[in-house]
């Protein structure tokens, strides 16, 4: 068995971007024979594959499922954003590709999901903008504020991303949509609406569009 | 009265619903695990596990490509000790 006497082990950095296929050609393929030969090397980039798998599995299943139909509506969306952008200097940065808006709407999904706990630290610094929803106006659209963001930042208006949103974490994060009488059902509810990103990529502000 | 079949197609169902059920478990430790991460670092990891490349995540957080790196793997590290 070959072993790592003579050389040194991968950084963690390293062995990260290859598993992530980040590494220009000629630093991958050095990162691939080393791992050939060291055992050491090879059971700790493992683990580190592991570990991304089940955050990938922790994250798919929460990931917001959105139907054909909502696939072609939101596409629309945004190609029209992206033309008025264009038309409309200084709207620079609309997110201009599908998959894009479709990974934002599920990792807001998943943020919304593990808020209780963040909305909880966000609380605990004392800050009185997280005690009560407000709301405020960007471009003629009203936003009900979201505890997610830091609210010091400046508003980014062109990243405002359309998607379901579950009824049951608004009333989490302190929005109470409407009375809710049956938890399971309220559960399986959602809205579209247009949420609002943070210059820190955090929903800063909602606006509801319909219910299911 | 229906005949009732007592057979190993009733097990699958049971031993479905518990593996089921253990995934859920797996998932909520990953989700707790991520939840105690910071801001940046979560926002990273989530958006590295939808398949996006470094860059896409920088421009999507007006972050650098570098300190999205920093940020996947130190994020990634805390998950796995804390799992």
């Amino acid at each position: 068995m070959k072993g790592c006497e003579e050389v040194s082990h991968l950084p963690s950095a390293l062995l990260i971007k290859a598993i992530d296929e980040e590494l220009p050609g000629g630093e991958a393929q050095e990162v691939e024979s080393h791992l050939a030969t060291c055992d050491s090397c090879r059971r700790r980039y493992q683990a580190l594959r592991q570990v991304s798998g089940r955050i990938e599995s922790a994250v798919a299943a929460r990931q917001v499922e959105l139907s054909s139909e909502q696939r072609t509506r939101l596409e629309t969306e945004l190609d029209a954003r992206e033309l008025a952008a264009r038309a409309k200097p200084g709207a620079s940065h609309v997110v201009r590709r599908l998959s894009w808006a479709v990974a934002i709407a599920a990792a807001l999904a998943f943020l919304l999901l593990v808020a209780p706990q963040w909305r909880q630290s966000v609380k605990r610094t004392g800050s009185a903008a997280a005690a009560q929803p407000s709301a405020f106006e960007v471009d003629g659209e009203s936003f009900v504020a979201l505890p997610y963001s830091n609210p010091d930042l400046p508003l980014n208006t062109s990243h405002i991303v359309q998607m379901q949103v579950p009824v049951q974490s608004l009333a989490d994060a302190g929005i109470v949509f409407e009375p809710i009488s049956n938890e399971v059902a309220a559960q399986d509810r959602s809205v579209l609406a247009d949420v609002l990103l943070g210059m820190d990529g955090r929903p800063v502000g909602i606006h509801v569009l319909a219910s299911e | 009265m229906p005949d009732v079949t007592v057979s190993g197609e009733l097990a699958s169902p049971a031993a479905s619903i518990e593996q089921e059920l253990l995934a859920e478990e797996r998932n909520r430790l990953v989700r707790d695990a991520i939840g105690g991460l910071s801001a940046a670092q979560r926002d990273c990891l989530v958006l590295r596990a939808q398949g996006f490349k470094y860059r896409e995540i920088a421009e999507v957080l007006n972050l650098s490509v570098s300190t999205v790196g920093e940020n996947i793997q130190r994020g990634l590290e805390k998950v796995k000790e804390l799992l």
